[in-house]
């Protein structure tokens, strides 16, 4: 299939070469694209970026003082990263007034070039070789020494007998040849490659009786002529190579200028490299800026061991600088942010400009200016996708060699060469191949196509360009659109389902145009995996809260899936006013994320896996979490009237605190528990014959202590003993705890029994919690404060009378006649009471001083209340308060008081009850008369105890 | 319990979450010389005045000592409990999570930047997810390998307190760690970064003065992380920012496969 073209490929072939040599100065300059990310792995110049551009790696290499010693660069990257591009430029922009800039190429492989190249570059002087005060009969011996040595080691296989040829080594006849072909490589009439012709060779195995076949004539010829050559490079250098480099060095030097060593891939030379990099090495034999390509991988393995010391720290250490072209993943830096100029650039280079050209295609619309037959998308496509041996491999050489030229080159569309390419890996197709016919098209929109949210899309002018039929129906304002797919075909999936083809197109129907959507348990198993990733959106208490004792409310409809209901159709319940669901609606732009939770759902492997932006997702799950949570919030909420969950157990561990504790300010919930031994009646504010009500339904919020406190725990602090500031200044500045005991007081509880917020771990339901609470609200609410704070401080004030009555008390008297007492109630038949010893013997241990220590407690605690008007009194001041006396009004004292009084009524009860049998008889004798006064007497000297307790 | 000293690693205060550090920052902070029993009364702790290391203080003391060590905030007088404390912070007016992110990376001693050095490390290899032995294991690995023992709790630590400024995100039900920083994080710090220099810098200045002094931003190779920039476009398709980019720019950046030159911080004004 031909397409239109406005290049000519031979110009191509002279623009688009493998190396940078290849081409002239001018094609070179114009097509070079300056390196703006060099990395310098280290530099012993300042440079303070990670990043160099070629401008400032120039200014490095030629920052060197004229009398400098040896100063090394390495410039390192993958084989086609632009080593040789980047000698190339230097030699070609190196400012000649201070250096003589020396390139040496790849293809200079061999000493003899080498030398030749370095003379005539600095004196033009063409001497073959260093061993120039060496007699020549010694030379010829020292070559024919080496080439036998060689022979055994290396050339075993090629040369056969061995032996045989060593022998013919050591004639004189071949010294005799050699002799004159080294004055002749001398004088550079004779390459070092050809020291012998093949007649000689022939004369010479006759002489010697070794028998080659005409048909080995040929290749034995070679192989000798490589010995000899290789023997000749290597003896060569054995003369003073570093004299002989000093001495160029020096030279230079004497000029003024400084010799610049461009050595674009020392991984090319065999043993010059080894020789040039020691000389090179050793800093103070000559006055050399040396600029090297290495490969990667040579400096790696090779490098090691090429230096005297053997170690690549060696090296390192004595190099200037480390530039680095390519990351370890083979990627050159910088050259994909600069891709599309970098074409555009070559591309200028071998087409004509658009308004000369003869095909005038009009395509810079479709195709953006000057990018022809390429596209930005297309380009970045195909960098990315390009690799070498299985390995990622973003080179220019290959973008160069396998997209650029392989697509100029080629009759068929761009799309179908890049396709066949060994190395570009195809894109996915991330639409479905039914959607677009013919594998033309196909193959444009795998390449040139606009991967968007729902659609991938393409310019229909680039199908149009290239005679390509379109299905009308895909075309849409001039684009083509195709729904696009998200991944290509998902990983593991065969362990989660074996229909997943299908799963994936009724979520595309539904997605697109909507309906039933048989297969949405798979896309709600994604969303839920997502979304729990998160937390349980149905855990309503404080997510930072880290305690063990913690414990939370949780909306517990349904089962422990979570509640998701697709809209759009899909068949699913959609969310109610009492079960409440995740509500994904499957809106257009949700397309992407949806199909990644449809991954999710068919597949066993983690989001990060799936997801095309986690980011972007993330955020989408976070939304729907936040919704939902909210939505459960804002339902629970409407049943209770307005009070938010939180509020609930604000108010619940405020009403909580002061029925244990007598701390007026509420504390944190670390406090030790209460003591089961004492009691609630010894810890309650509440009396139970004077707030009855309180004192009842206070304990029964009592009886529910620790649920309270930890749902407190999981609500409002981050640990036992650190509460979580901000949530409690937050719910501080929401409610003012009376009106909060108001509404949960008011709250109607029957529909409130099936409301689905449970606790856990502890397991009861929240409606269990509300009713004692609702109850004991209702009490606070209806305590009428005001009338109860008159009567306790009228009743401090008797109880501070009385106890100014008991300052002259007698107690021996007491004492005695407490057991008149006892004696008389065994007379009356009364069933004398354990405890009436405990409480009397209270009486009986009496002492004035204990008297003025509880009047004195008497006095401070109604001098600091009676100033208030009891109007002013809050419940919780007023429980306070009630702390605040009880710890006097439960001195034992006043309970034998009460007991005192209880006993007399039950002694007149009784004395009464016999009087009404034996009628006035009884009050005649004297043994009622001698009663009578005893119990007056008694009376009398505990006064006013029976008003004090009533 | 470990007794509260400035001599201990910013990494060893493994039983802190994050929460506790930004609320007694936020204490301090509103109330300058502050002291531990005001501290203590205003966080609901009744313990005695004169008890000097309280069980039920430790959170507390943890946290008070990692401000301390990280230089947040300053301790005048002792002993400690009966000391005042004020903030010192090295930057003004922005949140709690960059101030802490920017004096964990300035700490003098490199053991005390640990905090930062994980996640130096994890941006530099272009991690976007992992689990936390992996990320021990690349620890152990790396040039970092010799500060201390990594121990578990130590990474745990990190992740927790990484997750919880936002540089990270922790999944409930899987074993990987996310290298992908909340927008509300890589937005404050747009925003601080933009308001340093006052004038509309470029996308790539920007994220060179995030990662010099609040977080890694790049990876080895000189590109822009690959989970902040997945933050930086979602803040861009969630209207918060907006990025573009202009062909003669001098500077731009890759994110992911999107090339971009400039940033608008949409709203620009408050850094919180």
């Amino acid at each position: 299939m031909n397409y239109p073209q406005c290049w000519d490929t031979a110009r191509v072939r002279e623009v688009f070469t493998t190396e940078s040599r290849q081409k002239s100065r001018e094609l070179f300059l114009a097509t070079h694209q300056p390196f703006h990310h060099i990395r310098v792995d280290f530099s012993k110049d300042t440079v303070s970026l990670p990043f160099v551009d070629e401008g400032q790696l120039r200014g490095i290499v030629q920052g060197g003082h004229l009398t400098d010693h040896n100063r090394l660069f390495f410039v390192v990257g993958e084989a086609g990263s632009g080593k040789s591009e980047l000698c190339q430029w230097l030699e070609y922009t190196a400012d000649e007034r201070a250096h003589i800039p020396i390139h040496i190429p790849r293809r200079m492989t061999n000493a003899v070039h080498v030398v030749a190249l370095l003379r005539q570059k600095l004196n033009g002087d063409q001497d073959g070789h260093s061993l120039r005060n060496v007699p020549l009969a010694v030379q010829v011996e020292h070559l024919a020494l080496s080439a036998t040595l060689l022979l055994y080691e290396r050339a075993r296989g090629m040369l056969d007998p061995v032996d045989r040829w060593a022998q013919l080594l050591a004639s004189p006849t071949l010294r005799r040849m050699l002799a004159v072909s080294i004055r002749q490589v001398e004088v550079g009439r004779r390459s070092h490659r050809d020291l012998i012709s093949e007649a000689q060779l022939r004369r010479l195995c006759n002489e010697y009786h070794l028998e080659v076949t005409r048909a080995q004539r040929a290749e034995t010829h070679l192989a000798f002529s490589w010995l000899l050559s290789l023997a000749f490079e290597q003896s060569l250098w054995l003369g003073d190579l570093a004299a002989l480099l000093a001495d160029i060095s020096d030279r230079t030097i004497r000029g003024g200028r400084r010799p610049l060593l461009l050595i674009e891939d020392i991984t090319a030379f065999q043993i010059l490299g080894d020789r040039l990099l020691d000389y090179l090495l050793d800093l103070t034999s000559g006055h050399f800026d040396a600029v090297i390509g290495v490969t990667t991988g040579f400096e790696q393995t090779q490098l090691v061991g090429a230096t005297l010391a053997g170690d690549l720290t060696h090296i390192h250490h004595r190099l200037r600088a480390r530039f680095v072209l390519t990351d370890e993943r083979g990627r050159a830096y910088g050259l994909e942010e600069n891709l599309v100029e970098f074409v555009r650039t070559y591309l200028r280079a071998i087409r004509p400009d658009c308004a000369i050209c003869p095909l005038q295609l009009a395509c810079e619309t479709a195709f953006g200016q000057g990018l022809y037959p390429f596209t930005e998308t297309a380009l970045a496509r195909a960098f990315g996708a390009l690799h070498e041996d299985g390995n990622p491999r973003q080179t220019p050489r290959l973008l160069l060699e396998h997209v650029l030229r392989a697509v100029l080159l080629a009759d068929e569309i761009p799309s179908l060469t890049l396709d066949r390419s060994a190395y570009l890996r195809r894109p996915p197709a991330v639409f479905r191949a039914d959607d677009v016919d013919g594998p033309s098209l196909q193959s444009v929109l795998r390449w040139y196509g606009t991967i968007g949210e729902a659609e991938v899309t393409l310019d229909a002018g680039i199908p149009r360009h290239w005679q390509i039929a379109v299905d009308p129906r895909l075309i849409r304002d001039d684009l083509i659109r195709v729904p696009r797919t998200f991944v290509a075909a998902p990983g593991k999936v065969a362990t989660a389902s074996q229909d997943w083809q299908q799963a994936l197109r009724e979520f595309e129907t539904w997605i697109g145009q909507g309906g039933l959507y048989p297969n949405r348990e798979t896309l709600k198993r994604g969303i839920e995996r997502t979304l729990l990733n998160l937390g349980d959106p149905r855990g309503l208490g404080n997510r930072r809260c880290l305690s063990l004792s913690k414990a939370e409310m949780y909306y517990a409809r349904g089962d422990e899936r979570l509640p998701i209901s697709l809209g759009r159709d899909s068949g699913d319940q959609s969310s109610t006013g009492t079960y409440v669901k995740v509500v994904i609606e499957g809106k257009p732009e949700e397309r992407g994320i949806l199909e990644e939770m449809v991954y999710l759902g068919l597949t066993t492997v983690e989001l990060s896996e799936v997801s095309r932006n986690l980011a972007l997702t993330l955020d989408w799950a976070q939304r729907h979490w936040d919704n939902y949570h909210s939505h459960i919030r804002g339902v629970v909420a409407e049943h209770l009237g307005g009070i938010d969950l939180d509020h609930i157990v604000w108010v619940a561990w405020h009403m909580l605190w002061p029925l244990w504790r007598p701390e007026p300010e509420v504390g944190l919930p670390n406090v030790p528990p209460p003591d089961a031994a004492v009691g609630y009646n010894a810890l309650s504010p509440w009396s139970p014959r004077e707030q009855p009500q309180c004192y009842t339904t206070g304990e029964m919020v009592f009886g529910w202590h620790d649920v309270i406190r930890r749902l407190f725990i999981g609500s409002f602090m981050l640990r036992d003993s650190l509460q979580d500031r901000p949530r409690v200044l937050a719910v501080q500045s929401e409610v003012e705890l009376m009106p909060l005991v108001v509404n949960l007081a008011r709250l109607a509880l029957r529909p409130l029994r099936s409301l689905p917020i449970k606790f856990r771990p502890v397991g009861h339901s929240l409606y269990e919690l509300l009713v004692p609470l609702q109850r004991y609200a209702q009490a606070l609410v209806r305590l009428d404060v005001a009338e109860c704070m008159r009567q306790d401080l009228a009743d401090l004030a008797r109880r501070e009378a009385h106890l100014r009555g008991q300052v002259g008390l007698d107690t021996e008297k007491l004492t005695q006649q407490l057991a008149t007492l006892r004696w008389r109630c065994g007379e009356l038949g009364i069933a004398w009471r354990e405890r009436w010893d405990i409480s009397l013997g209270a009486l009986r241990d009496f002492r004035p001083e204990v008297g003025q220590t509880l009047r004195g407690a008497l006095q401070e605690t109604g001098s600091r209340y009676r100033g208030i008007q009891p109007a002013d009194f809050t419940v919780w001041q007023y429980q306070a308060f009630r702390h605040a006396v009880n710890g006097v009004l439960r001195h034992p004292y006043w309970q034998g008081t009460t007991d005192l009084a209880a006993i007399e009524k039950e002694l007149v009860a009784a004395a009464r009850q016999r009087y009404r049998q034996t009628g006035r008889q009884l009050s005649n004798t004297p043994a009622y008369r001698k009663l009578l006064r005893q119990v007056r007497a008694v009376v009398a000297e505990v006064r006013d105890e029976h008003d004090a307790n009533h | 319990m470990v007794n509260p000293t400035t001599a201990r690693l910013l990494i060893s205060h493994i039983t802190l979450r994050g929460p506790e550090l930004a609320q007694l920052y936020a204490l301090i902070e509103s109330q300058p010389g502050i002291r531990l029993v005001e501290i203590r009364r205003q966080l609901g702790m009744q313990i005695a005045e004169e008890t000097v290391f309280p069980l039920e203080e430790a959170p507390l003391r943890e946290a008070l000592n990692f401000l301390l060590v990280a230089g947040l905030i300053e301790q005048k007088g002792s002993p400690r409990p009966k000391a005042a404390f004020r903030v010192r912070p090295r930057m003004l007016g922005v949140p709690f999570s960059l101030l802490l992110l920017h004096h964990i990376r300035h700490q003098v001693e490199e053991r005390q930047q640990a905090l930062a050095l994980v996640h130096n490390r994890l941006v530099a290899d272009d991690q976007v997810a992992v689990t936390l032995p992996a990320v021990r294991e690349a620890m152990e690995r790396a040039e970092e390998r010799s500060l201390f023992a990594w121990t578990g709790e130590k990474v745990l630590f990190w992740s927790q307190l990484a997750a919880h400024i936002g540089l990270v995100r922790r999944l409930e039900r899987s074993p990987e760690l996310l290298i992908v920083p909340q927008p509300s994080l890589v937005l404050a710090a747009l925003r601080w970064s933009s308001l340093c220099s006052g004038t509309t810098d470029p996308m790539l200045a920007l994220l060179r003065r995030i990662d010099a002094d609040l977080f890694a931003c790049f990876t080895r190779h000189g590109r822009v992380h690959v989970g902040l920039a997945q933050t930086l476009i979602a803040l861009h398709r969630l209207g918060q920012i907006v990025l573009t980019h202009s062909a003669d720019a001098a500077q731009s950046v890759l994110l992911c496969d999107w090339r971009v030159s400039e940033v608008r911080i949409q709203g620009q004004g408050s850094i919180a």
